[in-house]
């Protein structure tokens, strides 16, 4: 199996997920974090130069609060850059 | 579809310090190795979350049409079972408990354990009480899920619990993790 596609449906699984912990907002129309963020950001150059600009402008737009402290960056995967993301070390 | 062979790797950074290390150092070697072919001329990023820094991909179009990504439902819904003093509730991948485990609400905390088969944390912040019975509870299903390689969380455990798993020696056993984790592990696991 190829990288970019394990990539991709590991990151379509992720959304889902993420969309429905944090995405269904009343204040975005109802409209996930997939459909209000990811979506636009794949399809509008400008839209997308804008969530790597500025994530926390466009967040509170959509209105998700991070917990005190975070902060967010989004990342750009394209056809030949591959950014994976690994969680904090918990082991011992 | 088989289980996406990146969910074991990513999952197995946060456990596995010379793993970490290795993949973070020489990523298209590690994947490479667990059977996942890097097409030539992709540069690999490894980014850390950490607890106060967040990233989220964008992930790129690779031809294959965004709109074709379907919407799959959530494995739980976001249900609150309540009994004898004890509130349960799913948030994805974390079982967030409130309240008392007593010898007479254990026996429902167990069959929530037990319709799930996979890593998960348990929310224990709002726990004012736990009795022998709700440590046997979360020992019985830390055996089960570590037979599949599979563990249970405790996140943001109070201390006189914490005692508990002292004085009975089974700090060992369990995973004890703060409050973010209840954020960023999910972030690393999406097959909840």
């Amino acid at each position: 199996m190829k990288l970019p596609q394990l990539m991709n449906n590991f990151l379509e699984n992720f959304y889902s997920y993420f969309s429905h912990s944090i995405g269904q907002n009343a204040d975005a129309g109802g409209a996930s974090f997939y459909e209000a963020i990811i979506l636009p950001a794949m399809r509008s150059e400008p839209f997308r130069r804008k969530l790597l600009d500025d994530p926390q402008a466009v967040l509170t737009e959509f209105g998700m609060v991070l917990p005190e402290g975070m902060s967010v960056r989004f990342l750009e995967n394209t056809e030949d850059t591959i950014h994976i993301v690994i969680p904090p070390y918990v082991g011992e | 579809m088989n289980q996406n062979p990146l969910n074991e790797i990513i999952a197995r950074t946060s456990l596995d310090k010379a793993f970490r290390d290795e993949f973070i150092n020489h990523p298209a070697a590690v994947l490479e190795r667990e059977g996942i072919e890097v097409p030539p001329g992709v540069t690999i990023k490894i980014v850390e979350n950490t607890d106060d820094r967040l990233h989220i991909v964008i992930p790129a179009a690779l031809g294959e049409q965004p709109e074709t990504w379907t919407w799959k439902e959530p494995a739980r819904s976001p249900e609150v079972v309540q009994c004898e003093g004890l509130t349960m509730s799913w948030d994805v991948g974390t079982l967030c408990l409130a309240g008392r485990i007593t010898a007479e609400n254990a026996p429902l905390l167990l069959r929530e354990l037990d319709t799930v088969g996979k890593t998960l944390v348990v929310d224990f912040s709002a726990i004012s009480f736990m009795g022998s019975a709700g440590l046997a509870v979360l020992l019985a299903t830390q055996k089960r899920l570590s037979k599949k390689g599979q563990q249970i969380f405790l996140c943001d455990v109070p201390e006189p619990v914490k005692n508990l798993f002292h004085l009975a020696g089974l700090e060992n056993l369990f995973k004890f993790v703060g409050n973010n984790m209840k954020y960023l592990w999910w972030v690393a696991f999406p097959t909840f």
